[in-house]
Formats: structure tokens, sequence, C-alpha cells
């Protein structure tokens, strides 16, 4: 019903509007040139690429699939293919019909000095709509120093301005103030709903079997949603269809080896990329014969992907991610033993279809899953808990290029999702616990986008679209009601497929581009969004153990709405990119957990929430370099987070755990000669707002204490400087070969990671003294990777 | 009957394993807390209340020995009523009883009181009866703090025997096991004591019966840490050959376990950066602390040498 209204009233009279528009600029007869842009050696399709009709200010760009489509008036043109860190192809084409053109574009033979920052049209930050919209090249990533040496994309975006890290050498991050899990992390259009190894230490994305990342903060576009604060879409790659190639790297707690080559040459290609640690097999002699014998800890990755060309009309991708952390804990002498395992799976199924060289659609399948297992035991007794999320999605998205610089996308998608809550079971001999479990959750969650990209006169520049989006958890589902300790006293049964309850958002959005002149321009945004799943976290950080939990009676769908404007400029001939951008933004129904909250897995976590509103405003500046030996990028954010919530503070706004004054980020990358790069990087952060115990006072003659206001104390500010040297030989061997060298917090700063309170001696023995201990958790850490390729 | 918080402890066993963390110590500004005052108060079945009142102070106020004295409430009014009598308690010293009374009225360590002189309200007008309710009321400078519990309907211990340690090397320990038979209502909370040869009575843990409802179960009863007692990794959690152990099992009622619950959870999560902020939900409107009553069952095991 909300769907067909959504149509009557939206989509039918946007759609008729956009093609009243095309039609009005129809003139003389016009031709289409479309086709794929690929990598000329690995047949791999590149994403972004630009088309450019020369002498014009027209052009195009290759969409996730290298596909393009430019309609121009009859006539001969010459078009210019350009991708970063590959050769220009110049083309001359007579367009008298439409026209098929797969272009092929080479890497550049001799490698060039320069490292590449960004791989779009040198002026694409000033003529686009696009704000807030970064794209990171593995290049970059690859070069950058990281602790232990494990390359790793989720923590090069967190150098970004208006993105946050999440503490300490992790992964996870926060952008403009928003919780972390408010960022849509997609893998080849899968969701990732953990996206970090060892407590967040390292991302599970692994660099090799990775193409493209792009990070949207702020306003996303139509086609991506059920998020607040930020889309980081991951594209891996798709196998080269020409030749077998491998490539690898030993590291310092991982190695990586990924294989890759056609299965009919030219139509079809896989990969195949895994990533282990082997931190438990370098730990094994100091435990082995201790009384942690048989403990351990590793964790893998595993991508692999492959596609096949039918025609140049319909061509199909299988990719698949498989990644495990097992965490096992033994100790002989008691006779106890844990074994913990955790990790992400996904599976996305891809079909692209040509309808016509205007119109390209693409159709998704999509199974994602995450869940964690711990299974102890004790001599006659055993336990064992499970949770976990897990989704069936199928998207559909049609691109449909009507010319006169216009682009228009449009397509649904449909969730249906399986929250899996704690379930635990166990038994003690004999006897069989029988919990009465929390009830697992079910929804449908759809959406229905459109977005137009067109040009207003020949300053303006307009993006706008919308997204309808629906949720609605569904039975079979027992509700309780409860009493004021949260003990169930009635029930109510929901059958399958039954409603429980309902949610629906009209998410508008648009961004405005106004060129001042060639090398500057003015961009105002708004969104609306809405969210509804969750996940709540205590601490600063990802745990294997949190939980993602849907909207339903009592959790509310997260809304956000952001303004924001910017202003961008380039000099030098576009060498230095500066831009300014202003954003406000506000968030409701936001979720923490209620004071006094104890984790306790039979109990439904959402009664352990409390909800309340917030809102953060900041201004980030972008200074970057892109071409010459020495590039990068120097990002500042100063920025505002609060929430204020009724149950907590007394109702009294309070700065949120990743409310930071002032984050600043420096990196630096310098090409020696065709063999070694520098790279360095600077961090500076205000330190985090926390929570620390305020009272104290003597329950049995034990030191209680007890936390005062919520995040009222500021730890001190974060600072670190990495610096790195990579070393690849040269490229016309067959086999190639490289070291990175890295030093981790170069000058041993002792960061704070966070702060208790220690006591020594007794009440009683009037000897009691209690020290605030600060802990840093890494100091200068050295690091050393060799990688290889043929 | 799992212990919560496993979890979060395990990851941090993981975490450890891998980064060798850096520790210094540092002097914090930190604004001082609104004064408060703590009850420390429990009645039993057969016995008559017993109330500490202390005060909180600011974390680095120096707590040295005529500082604790300092920390008692004394002169306030404390009264307590089961809904058809009410009695008021007096002020009493510890100095004025033998230390080893003192110590099996309010579940301490004789030690501790030998070298102290605590200060304690209590009345011989009124014990405690299992199934009722009793309202503590403190009066202190025109301030009134109050608190309600009850005395659950007692669930004893079926029985209780000692297993020899896993590793035969280790043949002086044993561990102490118990069967429980759980009511078939939800919502049995229980809080235990352990008492080893003669020496004072050391806080144990609590359970409730979310897993178990309705089952009869057997674990392992594992000896608690004294407050002054380091931690052993050989030993923690066993008993010994010889022992003479005396097992107080309490039912307590929902208010007085999370009380427990929560101060267990900020006493352990204390240097576990996972952890949020702690706060502990206390059943004295106004005040900080436990008013808690328990049902009370007694029960010895002489381990064999």
């Amino acid at each position: 019903m909300y769907i067909l209204k959504f149509f009557k009233q939206f989509l039918f009279p946007v759609l008729i509007f956009s093609a009243s528009f095309s039609l009005a600029q129809e003139g003389s007869q016009k031709y289409t040139i479309s086709g794929y842009i690929k990598d000329s050696t690995s047949g791999e399709a590149l994403i972004g690429a630009q088309l450019v009709v020369a002498e014009q200010q027209t052009g195009t760009a290759s969409n996730d699939y290298g596909f393009y489509s430019l309609t121009l008036e009859e006539g001969k043109y010459i078009l210019e293919a350009s991708y970063i860190g590959y050769e220009k192809k110049r083309l001359e084409v007579t367009l008298n019909k439409d026209l098929r053109l797969n272009i092929d574009l080479a890497l550049r033979e001799i490698r060039s000095k320069e490292v590449v920052v960004s791989s779009k049209r040198r002026d694409e930050n000033i003529q686009s709509t696009d704000m807030g919209k970064e794209e990171l090249s593995i290049e970059t990533v690859k070069v950058l120093p990281v602790v232990f040496g494990e390359v790793d994309i989720l923590k090069t975006i967190q150098l970004l301005p208006g993105v946050q890290s999440g503490g300490e050498g992790n992964s996870g991050f926060y952008v403009r103030g928003g919780g972390p899990d408010q960022n849509l992390i997609l893998l080849d259009e899968a969701v990732v709903y953990n996206t970090g190894h060892l407590f967040g230490f390292f991302s599970v994305f692994n660099a090799d079997a990775i193409k493209n990342t792009t990070l949207f903060k702020g306003t996303m576009p139509a086609n991506y949603g059920g998020r607040l604060s930020s889309v980081v879409d991951v594209a891996m790659k798709d196998g080269n269809n020409k030749s077998y190639h491998a490539e690898g790297g030993v590291g310092l707690i991982s190695s990586r080896l990924t294989v890759q080559g056609p299965i009919v040459k030219d139509r079809s290609s896989f990969i195949i990329s895994g990533r282990r640690t082997y931190i438990d097999l370098l730990l094994q002699p100091f435990i082995k014969n201790s009384r942690f014998d048989g403990s351990g800890y590793f964790f893998y990755d595993l991508n692999t992907k492959m596609n096949y060309r039918f025609s140049d009309k319909d061509k199909i991708y299988l990719s698949g991610y498989f990644g495990r952390d097992v965490f096992s804990f033994v100790s002989p002498g008691r006779d106890f033993k844990v074994n913990m395992p955790w990790g992400n799976i996904t599976t996305t199924l891809r079909w692209n279809h040509l309808f016509n060289d205007k119109l390209f659609w693409n159709n998704s399948l999509i199974y994602n899953d995450y869940n964690f297992k711990i299974g102890a035991s004790q001599d006659q007794f055993d336990f064992e808990l499970f949770s976990g999320i897990r989704d069936i999605n199928f998207k559909s998205d049609f691109s449909y290029y009507p010319g006169n610089k216009q682009t228009i996308r449009f397509g649904g998608n449909y969730i249906y999702h399986t929250f899996i809550p704690s379930s635990t079971s166990g038994r003690s001999g004999d006897v069989e616990f029988e919990p009465e479990n929390i009830p697992k959750k079910y929804a449908h969650e759809g959406a229905m986008y459109f977005l137009d990209e067109f040009e207003l006169g020949s300053r303006f520049k307009v993006n706008t679209g919308a997204r309808y989006s629906v949720f609605q958890q569904v039975g079979p589902y027992t509700a309780y009601s409860l009493d004021r300790y949260g003990n169930r006293l009635d029930s109510t049964e929901y059958a399958k497929w039954e409603p429980v309850e309902f949610y629906h958002a009209l998410e508008p959005r648009i961004s405005l581009r106004y060129t001042l002149d060639e090398r500057s321009s003015l961009k105002a945004a708004y969104i609306h969004t809405a969210q509804y799943i969750h996940l709540v976290s205590n601490s600063g950080t990802t745990l294997p153990t949190d939980i993602w939990v849907p909207s339903t009676k009592r959790v509310k769908p997260q809304r956000g709405d952001q303004y924001s404007i910017g202003y961008y400029r380039n000099f030098k001939d576009n060498t230095f990119e500066t831009s300014v951008e202003l954003y406000y933004r506000t968030m409701n129904n936001q979720i923490e957990y209620r004071d006094a909250y104890v984790p306790d897995i039979t109990r439904d976590i959402e009664l352990d929430f409390v909800f309340g509103n917030g809102w953060s405003y900041g201004a980030e500046f972008f200074l970057k370099k892109k071409f010459g030996k020495l590039n990068g990028w120097i990002g500042y954010m100063w920025s505002k987070t609060m929430r204020k919530f009724p149950d907590i503070n007394d109702g009294e706004p309070f700065p949120t755990k990743f409310d930071r004054r002032h984050d600043l980020a420096v990196v630096l990358m310098y090409g020696i000669s065709k063999s070694w790069t520098l790279a360095t990087t600077f961090i500076y952060a205000t330190g985090n707002a926390t929570t620390l115990p305020e009272q104290l006072y003597f329950i049995e003659g034990w030191p209680t204490t007890e936390s005062g206001e919520r995040n009222s104390f500021r730890l001190p500010a974060y600072h670190r400087l990495d610096i790195s040297a990579t070393y690849k030989s040269a490229k016309k061997k067959k086999f190639e070969s490289g070291w990175n060298f890295a030093l981790y917090n170069a000058y041993n700063r002792m960061n704070p990671f966070f702060i208790y309170f220690d006591n020594k001696g007794d009440i009683y023995n009037g000897n009691l003294q209690i020290q605030a201990k600060q802990v840093s958790l890494f100091p200068v850490i050295p690091s050393v990777t060799w990688n290889f390729k043929f | 009957m799992i212990r919560r918080n496993k979890i979060t402890g395990l990851l941090l066993v993981a975490l450890s394993t891998f980064f060798s963390s850096c520790e210094k110590d540092v002097r914090l500004d930190l604004p001082a807390p609104d004064e408060k005052i703590v009850v420390e108060g429990h009645i039993e079945q057969g016995f008559p209340p017993y109330v500490i009142l202390t005060k909180n102070s600011s974390i680095y106020e120096k707590i040295a020995a005529n500082t604790l004295q300092n920390l008692f409430v004394h002169d306030a009014i404390v009264t307590v009523s089961d809904g058809t009598f009410t009695d008021t308690l007096q002020e009493i010293s510890s100095r004025s009883l033998s230390p080893e009374l003192i110590a099996q009225f309010l579940n301490m360590d004789p030690d501790d009181i030998k070298n102290s002189d605590i200060s304690f309200y209590s009345t011989l007008n009124m014990f405690g009866e299992v199934g009722k309710s009793y309202k503590l009321t403190v009066e202190k400078d025109h301030h009134s703090i109050n608190a309600v519990t009850t005395i659950p309907q007692l669930i004893p211990l079926d029985s209780l025997w000692a297993m020899p340690h896993p590793d035969p090397k280790n043949d002086s320990l044993v561990r102490l096991f118990v069967l429980y038979d759980d009511p078939d209502t939800l919502g049995n909370y229980a809080r235990y004591f352990i008492q080893r040869n003669n020496g004072g009575m050391v806080t144990g843990y609590i359970f409730d019966d979310v897993l178990i409802n309705g089952k009869k179960f057997e674990f392992e009863l594992s000896r608690p840490l004294g407050r002054n007692e380091n931690f052993d990794f050989e030993t923690a959690g066993f008993y010994w050959k010889g022992d003479t152990v005396v097992v107080k099992w309490t039912a307590i009622d929902q208010d007085h376990y999370q009380f427990w619950e929560t101060w267990e959870y900020t006493l352990g999560s204390s240097g576990n950066p996972f952890a949020g902020p702690s706060y502990i939900k206390s059943n004295v409107n106004g005040g900080l602390g436990i008013w808690g009553g328990y049902g009370v069952s007694y029960d010895t095991l002489i381990i064999k040498k």
C-alpha cells in the first residue's frame, strides 16, 4: 500500500518531470556511445574511470561495473578516457548511429614516482555535487604505516576529516558524531555487521582482494540507506580474465596469498584471496606445558569471486567473504575449556543486464550472516551461547543515462532479517538447562529509491533523490508485559509472518553545486535518513559480543537530519585541492545503556536501553595534494557532539564518547625513486570523553566506587606519528617483490587507552591506598612485511 | 547458575595475551561528590537487625585508620518497622562486645574488628521472621532516608560434598560441590558466605535461577577470596583436605539481589577497558548501600584428610 502510494505521489511525477526535462532538450538527432572501461592486462572493470569529450565541458564516468553511456549530437568527436595510474587514451569517433565501444586502458609502463591519492578527474571535487565523498585507492592504503604492518582500509579512512578513530589501533570509526552502528559498511553490496578482528584492532578487509573503496559521510546517494552517518562501499576485485597471477605477503602477525586468473579467457575469471594470523603458532612455545597449554587465538579471511560474461548485455558475478576469529582457552589443571568462534559470511550473486545503451540494470541476491558462539565446559558441566544476525537481501538497481548530462538511478531492495539474541543451552551431567531464551526476532525491511543528477544552466548542478523505506517486525514472536524489574508477566503470541510492529519513512535528499569559476564552487546539501537496526556498545570499540537489534515496539527507528555547506577551491592547475565543509545534524531516538546496567545473557538487551536525542556540528578543513613526488593531505575537524537523555545525567546534556573538539590528520607520501616510497602520518585528537569513578565508600570493607556524570572526564589528548618505507622491485621483471618497513608510534607517545583505580592495603588495617593508573596500549612498534607478485 | 560477565573476562585474557600494556600512575582532578549516607544493614530470621552507617568520600581522600572512624555516622535516629511494630535501634560500639561475636553478627572477619572501633545500630526487641517485610528509616540532621526489604522463604541446599582436584598432583586440594533443588517458580535469588576452620565469614557470590528454574542441579561452590587474601592461581576456589567448611546459604529478594549484582559487576569491571560506567543499584531511597533481608540456612562439611 505504502509502496503504491509512494509511486503515485512521488516517484511517478518525478519520472515524468525528468523525462519531459530530457525531451525538452531534444533538438537535433542524438546518438549514444556506451560500453565498458577495463584494465587492458587484467580485464578488471575500472570503477569511476572518466570519459570526457575533448574541448567540451561534458563527459561521464563508468559505474560500479565499469559501464558508461554518453549521449551526444551527431558528429565527430575526440574522446579521452582516463583513470589515474593508467595511460590516457584518445579515441576518434564518428557518431552517426548508436555505438558500442569497450575501452581498454593500459597501466603506465614505466612506474611513475608519484603515489596516487585519488583516481578522479582532476577537478572532480569542484564539478561534482558530491559532498563528503572520498575514494581511497588501494595504492595509498598499501604505503601508509599501520600497526603491525597490517594494511587496513578502515584505518586509512580514519585519516579523513570528519572520520574519527574508534580508539587506539582500532578499525572502528565514528563519522560526524554518529555512533559506530550508523556506518553502512558494504563488501560487494553485502552488509558486514562486525568489521573487526581481535576487538577491532584489525579490519576484516584484506587489501589484496579489494579494488575500490568509497566513503560517503553526510550525504549518501539515495541508492544507499538504512544508516544515519556514512557508507563505506568496498568493491572486491573481479579477477584477471587474461592470465594467471599470484600475489601475497608475509607480515609480522599474518600472511596473505591471492591467486587470480581466467576460467574462460576474456569471458570469465576468478580470484581467491586468503589471510591468516599466526600469533597462536608464535605463542605456542611459550604456553606449551604452562597452565594454559592448548589456549590460542587466530583469525582468517577468505575472499572469493568469479564472474562470467554471457554477452555484452549480460554478465554475472558471484562473490563471497568468509572470516572467523577463534579464541580458545584451556586450563588443563582445572579441566576447564572455552572455545569462542565468531565471524561474518557474505555471499553476493549479481546479474548485470543491459536493456539498451542507455539503461543498465543490476540485480543482486545477497546473503550475510554474523554470528558469535561460545562453548564452555568443566567436567560434567557444559554451556553454549549463540548470537547473531542473518539477512537475505534482494536488490534491483537501474541506471538510466538519458543524455543532457543527466543520470537517473532508481531501484529497490528487500531484506529479510533474522536477529538471534543470546540463546543459551547447557547441561550439568544429566540435567539439561531449559532457559526461557529471549525469542528470535524477524523483520522485513524494504526500500524504493530514485535519484536524478542533472545540470541547470551552466553553473548549477543538482543531485536530488528520495528513498522510501519500510520496516516491519513479524512473528513468530512472543511479546511480554513486564514488571518493574523486567520479569515477564503476561504474554502475547504472534504467529509466523504476523505483523508485530511497523515503521516507515520518506527520506529525501538534495545536493546542489554552484560553480563560481573554473577553480572553485559552492555546494549545499540536506538529507533525512532513517535507521531501523541498531547496535549499542557500552565501550568505545566493537566487540564480538555486540548484538544488533531491530526496531521493535520499545525501540524506535533512529532518525537523522543533516545540513551541510561547503566551499571547494583548487590551486595550481588542480594540483592542490582544498575544501571547507560545515555541517549541523540532529539524531533522534539514539540509544544508550541505562545506568547500573549489568550485561546479562538471559535478558533481552532492549530492556536495558534508554532513549534520547543527539546533535552534532562542526567544520572540516581539507587540503590535498594529488600529484607530484610529494603528495598527501591534511585534514582537520572541529566539532561538538552532545546527547540528551531523560534517564541519564538527570536529563542534562552530556558529550558523547566520540565528542572530539579537535581532530587533525597529516598524511604525506614521498616517492624517492622508482623503487622507494616514504610515508608518514601524524594524528592529533582531543582526548576521549569518559566516565570515571567519583565517589568512594565501603561495603563489607571493600572499597566501592561509583561513576560520576556520564562522559564528564576528558582523557589527555591523543597524538602519534607513524613512518613507513616501501620498496618495490622494478616492474619489468616477471617476479615482483617488495618490502614494507613501518614504525608505529615513532616517538613512543604513551597515549591513554583507559584509566582505572587500583587499591592497595585495607581500610581496617589503616593502610588503604587508591591510585589512578593510566594504561597505554601500543608503545613504538616496528614491523616489516614482505610482499610478492607474479 | 552461570556467573555473568565471564565472557568479557575471557576476552580480556585474550587481549592481555597479545598486547603488553604500559601503565603509569596519574593524578586526576575529579569533582567532589555530594555527601551521602551509606547503609550497610541486614536482617536475618531469628536475629535482630544490624545497621552500619558511614559517609561516602571522594576517591582521593586519604583513608587512614583514623579517617575510617570519621566515616561512621553517629547519633542517627534509626528505626525498623515490620508493618505492625516499630523499634528504634541503639548505637553500639564494637569495643563493648567480643570481636568474635560482632564478627558473627556483622558477617565480618574478627581480625578486622580487633583493630577498629566499629559503630553500628541494633536492638534486642526485634527478631527477623521469614516472609516478613522490614522498613528501615534513618534520620540525621533533618535528612531522612529509607529502604524496604523482605526475608524470603529459605531454600536450603540439598547436600554438599568434596571432590578431588582434577590434577592428581594437587592432592591436598579439593573442590566443594552442592546439590541445589530450585523451586519451580522463577525468581529465586541466593547469596552465600563461607567460613573455614572458625575463621571469618567470607562473602561469596550471588545466584539467580534464570537458567535452572525448577531443576535439581549440582554445581561447584568455589571458595571466595577474602578481602585481604592475595589471588593465587593454584589455590583459588579450592578447599583443603581437613577443612571444616560452613556454608551460609541465603535466600534474598530481587532488589537485594540487584544491589549485589551491580556491586559485584562494579568491583569486577575495575580495570576493564570494555566495561561501561559503573553505577550500583541501591534499594536505599536518598542514600547509598543496602538494606537486605536474608533467609538463612547453614550446612557444615568436614573434609576428610
